[in-house]
Protein backbone atom coordinates (compact mmCIF):
# COMPACT_ATOMS: atom_id res chain seq x y z
CA UNK A 1 0.00 0.00 0.00
CA UNK A 2 2.78 2.81 1.02
CA UNK A 3 6.81 1.88 0.56
CA UNK A 4 8.89 4.49 1.45
CA UNK A 5 12.87 3.53 0.56
CA UNK A 6 15.70 5.72 2.05
CA UNK A 7 13.47 9.03 2.20
CA UNK A 8 15.57 12.30 3.43
CA UNK A 9 14.05 15.78 3.80
CA UNK A 10 15.40 18.89 4.45
CA UNK A 11 14.05 22.60 3.76
CA UNK A 12 16.49 24.86 2.16
CA UNK A 13 19.54 24.96 3.97
CA UNK A 14 18.20 23.74 7.03
CA UNK A 15 19.16 20.40 9.16
CA UNK A 16 18.05 17.36 7.86
CA UNK A 17 14.15 16.73 9.95
CA UNK A 18 14.13 13.36 8.02
CA UNK A 19 17.40 10.41 6.99
CA UNK A 20 17.08 7.27 5.36
CA UNK A 21 13.52 6.06 6.33
CA UNK A 22 12.60 3.46 5.01
CA UNK A 23 9.26 1.91 5.77
CA UNK A 24 6.04 -0.25 4.70
CA UNK A 25 2.50 0.19 5.22
CA UNK A 26 0.49 -3.25 4.35
CA UNK A 27 -2.62 -2.81 2.55
CA UNK A 28 -5.51 -3.23 5.53
CA UNK A 29 -3.19 -2.44 8.69
CA UNK A 30 -3.05 -0.06 11.72
CA UNK A 31 0.05 1.11 12.61
CA UNK A 32 1.18 3.79 15.24
CA UNK A 33 4.11 6.79 13.99
CA UNK A 34 5.42 7.79 17.49
CA UNK A 35 8.23 10.11 18.22
CA UNK A 36 8.58 12.97 20.48
CA UNK A 37 7.24 16.41 19.09
CA UNK A 38 10.18 17.56 16.67
CA UNK A 39 11.06 14.37 15.54
CA UNK A 40 10.00 14.63 12.23
CA UNK A 41 6.17 12.47 12.58
CA UNK A 42 4.10 15.53 10.58
CA UNK A 43 6.87 16.12 7.77
CA UNK A 44 6.57 12.07 7.52
CA UNK A 45 3.46 12.43 7.53
CA UNK A 46 3.17 15.16 4.87
CA UNK A 47 5.40 13.34 2.52
CA UNK A 48 2.87 10.40 2.44
CA UNK A 49 -0.28 12.20 2.11
CA UNK A 50 1.70 14.03 -0.95
CA UNK A 51 1.98 17.61 0.85
CA UNK A 52 5.41 18.10 0.36
CA UNK A 53 7.94 16.03 -1.81
CA UNK A 54 10.92 14.31 -0.17
CA UNK A 55 14.41 15.65 -1.02
CA UNK A 56 15.86 12.12 -1.49
CA UNK A 57 14.10 8.65 -1.85
CA UNK A 58 11.19 7.35 -3.47
CA UNK A 59 7.35 6.67 -2.28
CA UNK A 60 5.10 4.22 -3.68
CA UNK A 61 1.75 4.66 -3.23
CA UNK A 62 -1.00 2.28 -3.90
CA UNK A 63 1.91 0.63 -6.22
CA UNK A 64 2.01 3.86 -8.38
CA UNK A 65 5.67 5.33 -7.81
CA UNK A 66 4.70 8.74 -6.98
CA UNK A 67 7.40 10.13 -8.97
CA UNK A 68 6.31 9.61 -12.42
CA UNK A 69 3.15 11.06 -11.55
CA UNK A 70 2.04 14.10 -13.12
CA UNK A 71 -0.14 16.62 -11.05
CA UNK A 72 -3.79 15.38 -11.99
CA UNK A 73 -2.36 11.95 -10.99
CA UNK A 74 -1.08 13.04 -7.72
CA UNK A 75 -4.63 14.52 -6.91
CA UNK A 76 -6.11 11.49 -8.03
CA UNK A 77 -3.80 9.74 -5.52
CA UNK A 78 -4.55 12.10 -2.67
CA UNK A 79 -8.26 11.66 -3.25
CA UNK A 80 -7.44 7.79 -1.90
CA UNK A 81 -6.16 9.18 1.39
CA UNK A 82 -8.10 10.26 4.17
CA UNK A 83 -6.41 13.11 6.52
CA UNK A 84 -7.15 14.17 9.98
CA UNK A 85 -5.17 17.22 10.39
CA UNK A 86 -3.32 17.69 13.97
CA UNK A 87 -4.98 21.05 13.65
CA UNK A 88 -8.26 19.82 11.90
CA UNK A 89 -8.36 22.24 8.98
CA UNK A 90 -11.92 22.23 9.07
CA UNK A 91 -13.28 25.47 6.71
CA UNK A 92 -14.76 28.07 8.81
CA UNK A 93 -17.40 29.37 6.38
CA UNK A 94 -18.61 25.74 5.34
CA UNK A 95 -21.19 24.22 7.42
CA UNK A 96 -20.31 21.11 9.17
CA UNK A 97 -22.46 18.89 6.63
CA UNK A 98 -20.35 21.24 3.59
CA UNK A 99 -17.11 20.02 5.76
CA UNK A 100 -17.40 16.87 5.19
CA UNK A 101 -19.29 16.47 1.70
CA UNK A 102 -15.62 18.47 0.65
CA UNK A 103 -14.18 15.28 -0.58
CA UNK A 104 -17.72 13.77 -2.05
CA UNK A 105 -18.09 16.85 -4.01
CA UNK A 106 -14.15 16.82 -5.36
CA UNK A 107 -14.14 13.77 -6.04
CA UNK A 108 -17.76 14.75 -8.23
CA UNK A 109 -20.16 12.44 -6.43
CA UNK A 110 -23.64 13.12 -7.04
CA UNK A 111 -25.59 15.17 -4.72
CA UNK A 112 -28.23 12.69 -3.81
CA UNK A 113 -26.08 10.23 -2.45
CA UNK A 114 -23.90 13.83 -0.34
CA UNK A 115 -27.64 13.72 0.94
CA UNK A 116 -27.69 9.98 2.24
CA UNK A 117 -24.30 9.79 3.14
CA UNK A 118 -23.25 12.73 5.14
CA UNK A 119 -26.16 12.74 7.42
CA UNK A 120 -25.87 9.01 8.12
CA UNK A 121 -22.30 9.41 8.64
CA UNK A 122 -22.40 12.45 10.99
CA UNK A 123 -25.07 10.81 13.16
CA UNK A 124 -22.78 7.73 13.72
CA UNK A 125 -20.14 10.22 14.95
CA UNK A 126 -22.95 11.83 17.29
CA UNK A 127 -23.38 15.08 15.28
CA UNK A 128 -26.65 14.28 13.90
CA UNK A 129 -27.84 18.13 15.44
CA UNK A 130 -24.74 20.11 14.13
CA UNK A 131 -25.44 19.49 10.48
CA UNK A 132 -26.24 23.12 9.63
CA UNK A 133 -23.92 24.59 12.67
CA UNK A 134 -20.39 26.43 11.18
CA UNK A 135 -16.99 25.02 13.14
CA UNK A 136 -16.59 27.80 15.24
CA UNK A 137 -19.56 27.04 17.12
CA UNK A 138 -18.29 23.50 17.69
CA UNK A 139 -16.35 22.50 20.67
CA UNK A 140 -13.22 21.16 19.91
CA UNK A 141 -13.68 17.35 20.20
CA UNK A 142 -17.05 17.86 17.99
CA UNK A 143 -14.49 19.83 15.94
CA UNK A 144 -12.55 17.02 15.93
CA UNK A 145 -15.39 14.27 15.22
CA UNK A 146 -16.56 16.71 11.79
CA UNK A 147 -12.37 16.12 10.78
CA UNK A 148 -12.75 12.51 10.87
CA UNK A 149 -16.03 12.22 9.36
CA UNK A 150 -14.32 14.58 6.36
CA UNK A 151 -11.58 11.91 6.18
CA UNK A 152 -13.74 8.91 6.15
CA UNK A 153 -16.35 9.92 4.23
CA UNK A 154 -15.08 8.40 0.90
CA UNK A 155 -14.06 5.35 2.57
CA UNK A 156 -10.24 5.98 2.11
CA UNK A 157 -7.64 3.24 1.03
CA UNK A 158 -5.52 5.25 3.93
CA UNK A 159 -6.12 7.04 6.97
CA UNK A 160 -3.56 9.09 8.40
CA UNK A 161 -4.31 11.21 11.42
CA UNK A 162 -1.69 13.55 12.82
CA UNK A 163 -1.73 13.97 16.74
CA UNK A 164 -5.66 12.68 17.23
CA UNK A 165 -4.96 12.02 20.80
CA UNK A 166 -2.96 14.94 21.88
CA UNK A 167 -5.37 17.53 23.63
CA UNK A 168 -8.20 15.33 24.80
CA UNK A 169 -7.80 12.67 27.77
CA UNK A 170 -7.42 8.98 28.20
CA UNK A 171 -10.50 7.93 27.97
CA UNK A 172 -11.68 9.66 25.35
CA UNK A 173 -8.49 9.18 23.41
CA UNK A 174 -8.99 5.21 23.72
CA UNK A 175 -12.76 5.86 21.90
CA UNK A 176 -11.12 7.66 19.42
CA UNK A 177 -8.55 4.77 18.91
CA UNK A 178 -11.89 2.35 18.88
CA UNK A 179 -13.44 4.90 16.46
CA UNK A 180 -10.04 4.21 14.16
CA UNK A 181 -10.38 0.49 14.77
CA UNK A 182 -13.67 0.16 13.70
CA UNK A 183 -13.04 2.05 10.31
CA UNK A 184 -9.96 -0.28 9.92
CA UNK A 185 -12.08 -3.48 10.23
CA UNK A 186 -13.94 -1.97 7.29
CA UNK A 187 -10.82 -2.24 5.12
CA UNK A 188 -8.90 0.87 5.57
CA UNK A 189 -5.38 1.05 6.76
CA UNK A 190 -4.87 3.50 9.61
CA UNK A 191 -1.92 5.42 10.49
CA UNK A 192 -2.14 7.37 13.41
CA UNK A 193 0.83 9.82 14.92
CA UNK A 194 1.31 10.29 18.51
CA UNK A 195 4.05 11.81 20.77
CA UNK A 196 2.74 9.47 23.74
CA UNK A 197 4.68 6.42 23.27
CA UNK A 198 2.95 4.88 26.23
CA UNK A 199 -0.46 5.16 25.05
CA UNK A 200 0.31 3.87 21.50
CA UNK A 201 1.62 0.39 23.41
CA UNK A 202 -1.68 0.11 24.93
CA UNK A 203 -3.03 -1.50 21.54
CA UNK A 204 -1.63 -4.86 19.93
CA UNK A 205 -0.90 -2.51 17.00
CA UNK A 206 2.45 -1.78 14.76
CA UNK A 207 4.38 1.03 15.77
CA UNK A 208 7.14 3.19 14.12
CA UNK A 209 9.11 5.11 16.18
CA UNK A 210 11.15 8.06 15.04
CA UNK A 211 13.90 9.45 17.17
CA UNK A 212 15.59 13.01 15.48
CA UNK A 213 14.26 12.47 11.93
CA UNK A 214 15.74 8.73 11.89
CA UNK A 215 13.34 5.30 12.21
CA UNK A 216 14.68 4.54 15.89
CA UNK A 217 18.36 2.61 15.81
CA UNK A 218 16.44 -0.20 17.47
CA UNK A 219 16.19 -3.28 14.55
CA UNK A 220 13.41 -3.15 12.71
CA UNK A 221 11.97 -6.64 14.03
CA UNK A 222 12.02 -4.89 17.69
CA UNK A 223 10.70 -1.57 16.01
CA UNK A 224 7.97 -2.72 14.50
CA UNK A 225 6.39 -4.58 17.31
CA UNK A 226 3.20 -6.52 16.38
CA UNK B 1 -30.60 44.50 -6.88
CA UNK B 2 -31.08 42.74 -10.28
CA UNK B 3 -27.74 41.83 -10.46
CA UNK B 4 -27.80 39.85 -7.18
CA UNK B 5 -29.89 37.21 -8.46
CA UNK B 6 -27.99 36.95 -11.26
CA UNK B 7 -25.44 35.52 -9.02
CA UNK B 8 -25.61 32.11 -8.61
CA UNK B 9 -26.43 31.27 -5.19
CA UNK B 10 -27.02 27.75 -6.05
CA UNK B 11 -23.68 27.21 -6.69
CA UNK B 12 -21.70 25.93 -4.17
CA UNK B 13 -18.34 27.76 -3.16
CA UNK B 14 -15.93 25.91 -1.41
CA UNK B 15 -13.91 29.20 -1.30
CA UNK B 16 -15.54 31.98 0.55
CA UNK B 17 -15.25 34.45 -2.37
CA UNK B 18 -18.52 35.83 -2.09
CA UNK B 19 -17.29 37.48 1.34
CA UNK B 20 -14.20 38.91 -0.47
CA UNK B 21 -14.11 42.90 -0.76
CA UNK B 22 -13.71 42.49 -4.56
CA UNK B 23 -17.17 41.42 -4.91
CA UNK B 24 -18.35 44.44 -3.25
CA UNK B 25 -16.72 46.92 -5.61
CA UNK B 26 -15.59 44.60 -8.62
CA UNK B 27 -19.48 45.29 -10.41
CA UNK B 28 -19.55 48.42 -10.34
CA UNK B 29 -15.92 49.18 -11.91
CA UNK B 30 -17.31 46.68 -14.81
CA UNK B 31 -20.30 48.25 -15.01
CA UNK B 32 -18.20 51.44 -15.74
CA UNK B 33 -16.35 49.67 -18.69
CA UNK B 34 -19.34 48.17 -20.09
CA UNK B 35 -21.23 51.40 -20.01
CA UNK B 36 -18.48 52.90 -21.59
CA UNK B 37 -17.81 49.81 -24.55
CA UNK B 38 -21.88 50.03 -24.73
CA UNK B 39 -22.25 53.39 -25.48
CA UNK B 40 -19.20 53.38 -27.61
CA UNK B 41 -21.21 50.71 -29.60
CA UNK B 42 -24.28 52.30 -29.82
CA UNK B 43 -21.68 55.49 -31.57
CA UNK B 44 -20.86 52.91 -33.65
CA UNK B 45 -24.00 51.67 -35.05
CA UNK B 46 -25.57 55.10 -34.73
CA UNK B 47 -22.48 56.76 -36.68
CA UNK B 48 -22.98 53.72 -39.78
CA UNK B 49 -26.69 54.48 -39.83
CA UNK B 50 -25.95 58.03 -40.16
CA UNK B 51 -23.56 58.13 -42.84
CA UNK B 52 -26.00 55.45 -45.06
CA UNK B 53 -28.48 58.05 -44.56
CA UNK B 54 -26.27 60.40 -46.27
CA UNK B 55 -24.68 58.14 -48.60
CA UNK B 56 -28.18 57.33 -49.93
CA UNK B 57 -29.64 61.11 -49.79
CA UNK B 58 -26.83 62.62 -51.40
CA UNK B 59 -25.48 60.56 -53.57
CA UNK B 60 -29.03 60.59 -55.38
CA UNK B 61 -28.65 64.44 -55.57
CA UNK B 62 -26.77 67.38 -57.26
CA UNK B 63 -27.27 70.81 -57.34
CA UNK B 64 -26.56 72.93 -60.33
CA UNK B 65 -25.99 76.91 -59.36
CA UNK B 66 -26.10 78.97 -62.35
CA UNK B 67 -25.27 83.03 -62.09
CA UNK B 68 -27.92 85.61 -61.28
CA UNK B 69 -27.92 87.20 -64.49
CA UNK B 70 -28.15 83.80 -66.71
CA UNK B 71 -31.06 84.37 -69.40
CA UNK B 72 -34.49 82.22 -69.39
CA UNK B 73 -33.26 80.49 -72.40
CA UNK B 74 -29.32 78.98 -71.50
CA UNK B 75 -31.49 78.22 -68.08
CA UNK B 76 -33.36 76.21 -70.21
CA UNK B 77 -30.73 74.85 -72.57
CA UNK B 78 -29.03 73.89 -69.39
CA UNK B 79 -32.27 72.16 -68.25
CA UNK B 80 -32.13 70.45 -70.99
CA UNK B 81 -28.60 69.30 -71.55
CA UNK B 82 -29.15 67.68 -67.49
CA UNK B 83 -32.30 66.04 -68.99
CA UNK B 84 -30.46 64.37 -71.51
CA UNK B 85 -27.54 63.11 -69.82
CA UNK B 86 -27.78 59.20 -69.39
CA UNK B 87 -28.73 58.45 -65.22
CA UNK B 88 -30.33 61.83 -64.90
CA UNK B 89 -34.09 61.47 -63.15
CA UNK B 90 -34.84 64.85 -62.92
CA UNK B 91 -33.83 68.79 -62.98
CA UNK B 92 -35.92 70.89 -61.29
CA UNK B 93 -34.99 74.54 -61.29
CA UNK B 94 -35.96 76.03 -57.82
CA UNK B 95 -38.52 78.69 -58.06
CA UNK B 96 -37.29 82.08 -56.30
CA UNK B 97 -39.60 81.26 -52.94
CA UNK B 98 -38.03 77.65 -52.60
CA UNK B 99 -34.70 79.39 -52.87
CA UNK B 100 -35.37 82.25 -50.29
CA UNK B 101 -36.72 79.15 -47.83
CA UNK B 102 -33.28 77.51 -47.87
CA UNK B 103 -31.79 80.82 -47.19
CA UNK B 104 -33.60 81.39 -44.23
CA UNK B 105 -32.04 80.21 -41.56
CA UNK B 106 -29.07 82.12 -42.81
CA UNK B 107 -30.13 85.28 -43.17
CA UNK B 108 -33.66 85.63 -41.20
CA UNK B 109 -37.37 86.17 -42.12
CA UNK B 110 -36.43 90.56 -42.35
CA UNK B 111 -34.20 90.45 -45.38
CA UNK B 112 -35.64 91.07 -48.41
CA UNK B 113 -34.63 87.80 -50.49
CA UNK B 114 -36.06 89.32 -53.60
CA UNK B 115 -33.43 92.03 -53.93
CA UNK B 116 -30.99 90.24 -54.04
CA UNK B 117 -28.78 88.66 -56.48
CA UNK B 118 -29.05 85.07 -56.08
CA UNK B 119 -28.34 82.60 -58.15
CA UNK B 120 -30.15 79.78 -59.67
CA UNK B 121 -30.37 76.85 -58.19
CA UNK B 122 -31.43 73.49 -60.13
CA UNK B 123 -32.29 70.29 -58.02
CA UNK B 124 -30.90 67.29 -59.82
CA UNK B 125 -31.85 63.78 -59.28
CA UNK B 126 -30.28 60.83 -60.38
CA UNK B 127 -30.08 57.12 -60.26
CA UNK B 128 -26.74 56.24 -57.74
CA UNK B 129 -26.46 52.94 -59.58
CA UNK B 130 -25.32 54.84 -62.78
CA UNK B 131 -21.99 55.77 -63.48
CA UNK B 132 -22.23 59.89 -64.65
CA UNK B 133 -19.12 61.72 -66.10
CA UNK B 134 -19.33 64.67 -64.22
CA UNK B 135 -16.36 66.37 -65.64
CA UNK B 136 -17.86 66.33 -69.38
CA UNK B 137 -20.89 67.23 -67.75
CA UNK B 138 -19.65 70.34 -66.31
CA UNK B 139 -17.65 71.22 -69.17
CA UNK B 140 -20.88 70.80 -71.37
CA UNK B 141 -22.70 73.09 -69.01
CA UNK B 142 -20.15 75.67 -68.82
CA UNK B 143 -20.25 75.74 -72.62
CA UNK B 144 -23.65 76.93 -71.97
CA UNK B 145 -23.64 79.07 -69.42
CA UNK B 146 -20.37 80.43 -68.38
CA UNK B 147 -19.22 80.23 -64.46
CA UNK B 148 -21.95 77.43 -63.43
CA UNK B 149 -21.15 75.19 -60.46
CA UNK B 150 -22.25 71.50 -60.43
CA UNK B 151 -21.90 69.77 -57.26
CA UNK B 152 -22.44 66.61 -56.53
CA UNK B 153 -21.56 66.41 -53.23
CA UNK B 154 -18.87 63.71 -53.55
CA UNK B 155 -15.84 66.10 -51.81
CA UNK B 156 -17.73 66.73 -48.93
CA UNK B 157 -19.46 63.21 -48.20
CA UNK B 158 -15.43 61.70 -48.43
CA UNK B 159 -14.52 63.76 -45.85
CA UNK B 160 -17.52 63.08 -43.87
CA UNK B 161 -16.38 58.95 -44.64
CA UNK B 162 -12.73 59.80 -43.33
CA UNK B 163 -13.63 61.55 -40.62
CA UNK B 164 -16.15 58.68 -39.45
CA UNK B 165 -13.69 55.87 -40.59
CA UNK B 166 -11.08 57.71 -37.87
CA UNK B 167 -13.89 58.45 -34.97
CA UNK B 168 -14.71 54.71 -35.57
CA UNK B 169 -11.46 53.46 -34.83
CA UNK B 170 -10.88 55.84 -31.96
CA UNK B 171 -14.20 53.96 -30.51
CA UNK B 172 -12.93 50.77 -31.71
CA UNK B 173 -9.73 51.36 -30.08
CA UNK B 174 -11.57 52.50 -26.52
CA UNK B 175 -13.81 49.58 -26.82
CA UNK B 176 -10.44 47.07 -27.06
CA UNK B 177 -8.80 49.48 -23.97
CA UNK B 178 -11.83 48.88 -21.86
CA UNK B 179 -11.71 45.30 -22.26
CA UNK B 180 -7.98 45.02 -21.27
CA UNK B 181 -9.02 46.84 -18.47
CA UNK B 182 -11.53 44.76 -17.36
CA UNK B 183 -9.02 41.64 -18.33
CA UNK B 184 -6.11 43.33 -15.86
CA UNK B 185 -8.90 44.30 -13.11
CA UNK B 186 -10.16 40.56 -13.29
CA UNK B 187 -6.43 39.43 -13.11
CA UNK B 188 -6.03 41.64 -10.13
CA UNK B 189 -8.71 40.26 -8.35
CA UNK B 190 -7.79 36.58 -8.87
CA UNK B 191 -4.65 36.88 -7.70
CA UNK B 192 -5.45 38.62 -4.76
CA UNK B 193 -7.87 35.64 -4.30
CA UNK B 194 -5.58 33.17 -4.59
CA UNK B 195 -3.68 34.45 -2.06
CA UNK B 196 -6.09 35.26 0.72
CA UNK B 197 -8.04 31.62 0.29
CA UNK B 198 -4.37 29.59 0.04
CA UNK B 199 -4.93 27.89 3.04
CA UNK B 200 -8.60 26.71 2.12
CA UNK B 201 -6.99 25.89 -1.78
CA UNK B 202 -4.78 24.08 -0.06
CA UNK B 203 -6.25 21.92 2.21
CA UNK B 204 -8.87 21.21 -1.39
CA UNK B 205 -5.59 20.11 -3.27
CA UNK B 206 -5.06 17.84 -0.22
CA UNK B 207 -8.32 16.22 -0.84
CA UNK B 208 -7.68 15.88 -4.34
CA UNK B 209 -9.07 18.94 -6.02
CA UNK B 210 -7.66 19.14 -9.26
CA UNK B 211 -6.39 22.53 -10.37
CA UNK B 212 -9.51 22.42 -12.80
CA UNK B 213 -12.07 21.99 -9.64
CA UNK B 214 -10.75 25.19 -7.77
CA UNK B 215 -10.92 27.25 -11.14
CA UNK B 216 -14.00 26.75 -11.61
CA UNK B 217 -14.92 28.14 -8.10
CA UNK B 218 -12.85 31.35 -9.45
CA UNK B 219 -14.85 31.62 -12.51
CA UNK B 220 -18.38 30.86 -11.38
CA UNK B 221 -17.60 34.02 -8.66
CA UNK B 222 -15.81 36.29 -11.91
CA UNK B 223 -18.82 35.14 -14.47
CA UNK B 224 -21.25 36.26 -11.65
CA UNK B 225 -19.56 39.87 -10.95
CA UNK B 226 -18.93 40.36 -14.56
CA UNK B 227 -22.90 39.92 -15.31
CA UNK B 228 -23.90 41.77 -12.26
CA UNK B 229 -21.31 44.59 -13.78
CA UNK B 230 -22.35 44.25 -17.39
CA UNK B 231 -26.07 44.28 -16.70
CA UNK B 232 -25.81 47.42 -14.70
CA UNK B 233 -23.75 49.19 -17.02
CA UNK B 234 -26.03 47.86 -20.04
CA UNK B 235 -28.96 49.45 -18.91
CA UNK B 236 -26.92 52.68 -17.76
CA UNK B 237 -25.91 53.02 -21.25
CA UNK B 238 -29.95 51.95 -22.32
CA UNK B 239 -31.08 54.89 -20.43
CA UNK B 240 -28.63 57.30 -21.61
CA UNK B 241 -29.46 56.51 -25.32
CA UNK B 242 -32.96 57.05 -24.55
CA UNK B 243 -31.85 60.41 -23.04
CA UNK B 244 -29.71 61.66 -25.76
CA UNK B 245 -31.37 60.22 -28.76
CA UNK B 246 -33.95 62.26 -29.25
CA UNK B 247 -32.02 65.02 -28.42
CA UNK B 248 -30.49 64.79 -32.16
CA UNK B 249 -33.33 66.52 -33.32
CA UNK B 250 -32.36 69.47 -32.13
CA UNK B 251 -29.40 69.86 -34.11
CA UNK B 252 -31.47 70.14 -37.26
CA UNK B 253 -29.37 69.04 -39.49
CA UNK B 254 -29.22 69.19 -43.25
CA UNK B 255 -30.38 65.48 -43.75
CA UNK B 256 -31.61 63.39 -41.49
CA UNK B 257 -29.70 61.45 -38.80
CA UNK B 258 -30.47 58.24 -37.55
CA UNK B 259 -31.68 58.27 -34.02
CA UNK B 260 -32.29 55.03 -31.78
CA UNK B 261 -35.74 54.34 -30.28
CA UNK B 262 -36.25 51.58 -27.65
CA UNK B 263 -37.92 49.43 -30.15
CA UNK B 264 -34.60 49.21 -32.51
CA UNK B 265 -33.54 45.90 -31.70
CA UNK B 266 -29.79 46.23 -32.07
CA UNK B 267 -30.16 47.97 -28.86
CA UNK B 268 -31.00 44.93 -27.14
CA UNK B 269 -28.75 43.03 -28.80
CA UNK B 270 -25.92 45.27 -27.82
CA UNK B 271 -27.17 45.42 -24.05
CA UNK B 272 -27.62 41.21 -24.38
CA UNK B 273 -23.92 41.23 -25.81
CA UNK B 274 -21.93 43.51 -23.79
CA UNK B 275 -23.91 41.87 -20.27
CA UNK B 276 -22.67 38.37 -21.65
CA UNK B 277 -19.08 39.66 -23.00
CA UNK B 278 -18.31 40.96 -19.94
CA UNK B 279 -19.37 37.62 -18.06
CA UNK B 280 -17.67 35.86 -20.62
CA UNK B 281 -14.13 37.58 -20.57
CA UNK B 282 -14.33 38.27 -16.85
CA UNK B 283 -15.06 34.10 -16.64
CA UNK B 284 -12.55 33.30 -18.68
CA UNK B 285 -9.92 35.47 -17.31
CA UNK B 286 -10.39 34.30 -13.86
CA UNK B 287 -9.98 30.59 -15.23
CA UNK B 288 -6.84 31.02 -17.32
CA UNK B 289 -5.15 33.29 -14.44
CA UNK B 290 -6.29 30.42 -11.67
CA UNK B 291 -5.22 27.89 -13.26
CA UNK B 292 -1.38 29.28 -14.25
CA UNK B 293 -1.14 30.17 -10.98
CA UNK B 294 -2.00 26.75 -9.52
CA UNK B 295 0.59 25.07 -11.63
CA UNK B 296 2.99 26.91 -9.53
CA UNK B 297 1.80 25.49 -6.65
CA UNK B 298 3.41 22.70 -4.94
Amino acid sequence: MVRLENIGKRYGSDAEILRDVSLTLESGGFYFLTGVSGAGKTTLLKIIYLSVPPSQGTITLFDTKVSIVDRAGLNSLRRRIGIVFQDFRLVEHLTVRDNVALPLRIAGAPEREIRENVPELLGWMGLEGKLDVHPAQLSGGEQQRVAIARAIVRRPDLLIADEPTGNIDDEIAMLLVRVFERINKLGTTVLIATHDVAFAGQFAHRRYHLDKGELAAASAAEAVVE
Amino acid sequence: MIGALLLPRQFRLDLPLRQDASGRFLPWIIALMVYLAAVGGVALIWLGDTLAEWNATLASALTLQLPADTSEARIEMALGALRQTKGVLSAHLLAPAETAKLLEPWLGKTVPIDTLPLPHLVDVRVNPAVAIDYETLRRQLDSIVPNSQLDNNRAWLAGVRDFAVRLEGLITGGVVVVTILIVAIIIFTARIGLAIHRSVIELLHLLGAQDSYIARQFQVHALGLGLRGGIIGGIAAVVTVLIVGPAGHAFALPVPVATYGILDWRLWVLLVVTGIAAGGVAMLTARITVLRQLARMP
